[in-house]
């Protein structure tokens, strides 16, 4: 190996080892809640995780130092997405012992599916889960939402320089604020605010909808995290229809839809500029394609029959696909009810809902708003251009956060990720029927895991080939990293291998 | 003073960024209502 | 008169019905009625489980949910007969098994759509206990001795920083 080569994964290794540590310190407050529930075994699963977290942590510290510790572009890419990996592995160990999970790759795919806010699972007997291990899952998520990395940003903040290619890494460009940590510190104090109110509000439902109150509390700040993150994960096996009210959907339901604005846009409207909720392309691209979509899908529901009232038309499919289409996988009915009960018109209007997702640099996923506005207006732009007589020259804007001139690189890129996505989204779907299973639970499932989106047909489950659920793994980490930092670890890869191979 | 005015101003600022945001989601929320109203017999 | 008897007449033969409905009722499991929920849609069946998680009041009723190991169904309940549930599964409880007689809905328009059963008839089949969750040996070693390594390595990387 040279030594760059060398010096290179020595920096790597000294930073994931780093986050590794804040991570697993994390492991504190599922603790706490397991101390409090009185679950002992659970405060021993947590106490091996945090164990090993620092075990891991230093591990790859002591064999780092010493180490240039100046991260340049492709090193904090790659440790962005390495972290995922490795967080992973050390979040799932509690998931394993506690036994919920039958496999350690269960418990991984959990993991990473709470990281990447998508919320399929493969635990076992949910309804008989501990408040710990509860407190972990939905933990996972409220983290994995506003990002690994960016946590990591604010609790190591005087060892990191260079960071910004880290935030980048994971798949958020704004900088809200000129430095880097603050805006992490920036993102961070706009989900806690809305954790305490949201929490709150679920709480104070739970109460009223008969829920003991502690119980109540324990489910409003789980149904938060989860929802804000527009994770998907719920601590009972009947998602949101456990809750049987109209109160507490509509409740989450306001939460994921703020949670899955671009964090630009919260840090913009709270700054005063408050008329940016409804000229910002991100939110004018979510109002159209949501409208458009359920439209078709009500339309389509009323049709078949099933939901008859407005109520029933409104829970169930409108509560559907706006989870969908934020990408969240709350559920209010059985993952089998859409094959059986849902008509091909709002199969197809949800699908395309989980792949356009929500906003960029929120916790959602999907191709994101901004992509979508950009790449009309593109096309706007070009039919223009080809009405208009030859010498003429058309200028197409978009408004986020200030208005801009549409350039051709925007949309060369907008264009590029979203090729991606359906590239990723086409993979799933062949890898799907190739199990042999039937088209359309394929595409639904495929479409659900490339937007982290978390909704069901009923394919994920335990008994699914094992080869699935690692590419399940790879796709909910790709898809919420957005392809780049992912596709430059594989590029230092075969970098490094086809050097070695050419040494020999 | 002028410092507390200023904290109290951001403060202000940040409520009514998320009464607006609140109020917006409200909003979508009856907009969604009203479409199944409209398809439903 | 005869309008009267009709009215009599057909007012006993539901009442017979209701008596005797519970007797003709099947016992349905929660796949087949999520698999084949037009076939029972509003048709009175019987269904078995665990109730887990909270008995949630709401006026003269309750909603609870009962889970027969594949999913969880929402049953609509009468405040008496939720009285008669003791144990709600959790971690620390198993919950009673109770036997439900009620009408089946696929999709209910009384409760925005959801898919439950409104419960006529509870049974307790068995009482929940308590889940025995002793505390394991092999955790409590294991956990200081990854403890006591994690302390050696934390001081020797921050040793070497």
């Amino acid at each position: 190996m040279t030594r760059t080569a060398y010096e290179n994964i020595k920096t790597i290794g000294y930073y994931i080892g780093k986050i590794v540590i804040a991570f697993g310190l994390l492991m504190l407050i599922p603790m706490v809640t397991a101390v409090v529930s009185a679950e002992w075994n659970v405060v021993l699963y947590f106490l091996i995780g945090l164990a090993v977290a620092v075990i891991v942590g230093y591990f790859l510290i002591i064999l780092s130092t010493p180490c240039q510790k100046k991260l340049n572009w492709s090193q904090g890419m790659i440790v962005a997405s390495l972290t995922w990996i490795v967080t992973m592995m050390v979040g799932a160990l509690p998931y394993w012992l506690s036994g919920n999970w039958l496999t350690f790759l269960d418990a991984c795919f959990d993991t990473m599916s709470g990281f990447t806010t998508t919320g399929l699972t493969l635990v076992q007997d949910m309804d008989h889960l501990s408040d710990g291990i509860n407190m972990w899952r939905l933990l996972l998520t409220y983290l994995g939402g506003q990002g690994i990395i960016v946590l990591a940003l604010i609790i190591l903040p005087r060892t990191m320089s260079g960071v910004f290619t880290l935030y980048i890494g994971e798949a958020k460009d704004v900088k809200l604020l000129p430095n880097v940590v603050n805006t992490a510190k920036a993102i961070w104090g706009i989900s806690l605010a809305y954790l305490v109110i949201g929490s709150a509000a679920l709480m104070l439902a739970g109460i009223w909808l008969g829920m003991q109150p502690f119980r109540a509390l324990l489910h409003g700040i789980w149904i938060f995290m989860s929802a804000w993150s527009t994770g998907g994960f719920a601590p009972m096996s009947q998602s949101i229809l456990y809750y049987h009210s109209l109160l507490y959907e509509v409740i989450t339901i306001i939460i994921f839809i703020i949670g899955s604005f671009n964090f630009a846009l919260h840090y913009s409207i709270w700054t005063g500029n408050r008329k940016e909720i409804y000229k910002n392309i991100e939110s004018v691209s979510f109002l159209i394609t949501s409208t458009i979509l359920i439209v078709l899908a009500t339309a389509e529901l009323a049709k078949t029959g099933v939901y008859t009232n407005a109520a029933a038309l409104f829970r169930k499919g409108y509560y559907q696909m706006i989870s969908g289409h934020t990408t969240t996988g709350f559920m209010t009915i059985y993952a089998r009810q859409f094959i059986h009960e849902w008509g091909s018109l709002a199969m197809i209007a949800i699908i395309i809902a989980m792949l356009f997702g929500a906003s960029a640099s929120s916790t959602a996923g999907g191709f994101k708003g901004i992509r979508i506005g950009i790449v009309v207006k593109s096309i706007i732009q070009d039919i223009k251009r080809l009405m208009a007589p030859q010498s003429a020259i058309t200028i197409e804007r978009f408004h986020f956060i200030r208005t801009q001139i549409l350039e051709v690189d925007y949309a060369r890129s907008a264009m590029l990720i979203i090729i991606a996505y359906l590239v990723l989204f086409a993979t799933g779907t062949v890898a799907n029927v190739l199990y042999g299973y039937p088209l359309l639970d394929s595409i639904f499932e495929s479409a659900s895991v490339t937007g982290n989106v978390g909704l069901s047909a009923g394919l994920t489950s335990v008994s699914m080939p094992a080869g699935l659920k690692i590419l399940y793994i790879f796709m909910m980490w790709i898809a919420r990293l957005e392809f780049m930092s992912v596709l430059v670890l594989f590029g230092f890869i075969l970098k490094g291998a086809s050097k070695t191979w050419q040494k020999n | 003073m002028r410092i507390t005015m200023h904290k109290i101003k951001i403060q202000m600022s940040i409520l009514w960024g998320l009464l607006t945001e609140i109020l917006y989601v409200v909003g979508l929320v009856v907009i969604g209502y009203l479409i199944c109203l409209f398809f439903s017999k | 008169m005869a309008k009267k008897l009709i009215v009599v007449i057909l007012g006993l033969v539901f009442s017979t019905l209701t008596f005797v409905a519970p007797v003709l009722a099947v016992t349905v499991d929660s796949v087949t009625m999520i698999e084949q929920a037009k076939e029972y849609d509003k048709k009175i069946i019987i269904y078995e489980g665990e109730v887990i998680g909270d008995v949630m009041r709401r006026g003269t009723f309750a909603w609870v949910n009962v889970s027969d190991g594949s999913n969880a169904m929402g049953i609509w309940l009468s405040i008496t007969d939720a009285a008669k549930i003791q144990y709600r599964g959790g971690y620390h409880y198993k919950g009673d098994t109770i036997r439900v007689t009620g009408v089946f809905h696929r999709a209910c328009p009384e409760h925005g759509g959801d898919m439950d059963i409104h419960g006529e008839r509870v049974e307790i089949l068995k009482l929940g206990v308590k889940r025995s969750i002793a505390l394991d040996n092999k955790y409590i070693y294991l956990s200081i001795i990854l403890s006591f390594l994690a302390c050696i390595f934390a001081y020797v990387g921050k040793k070497r920083q």
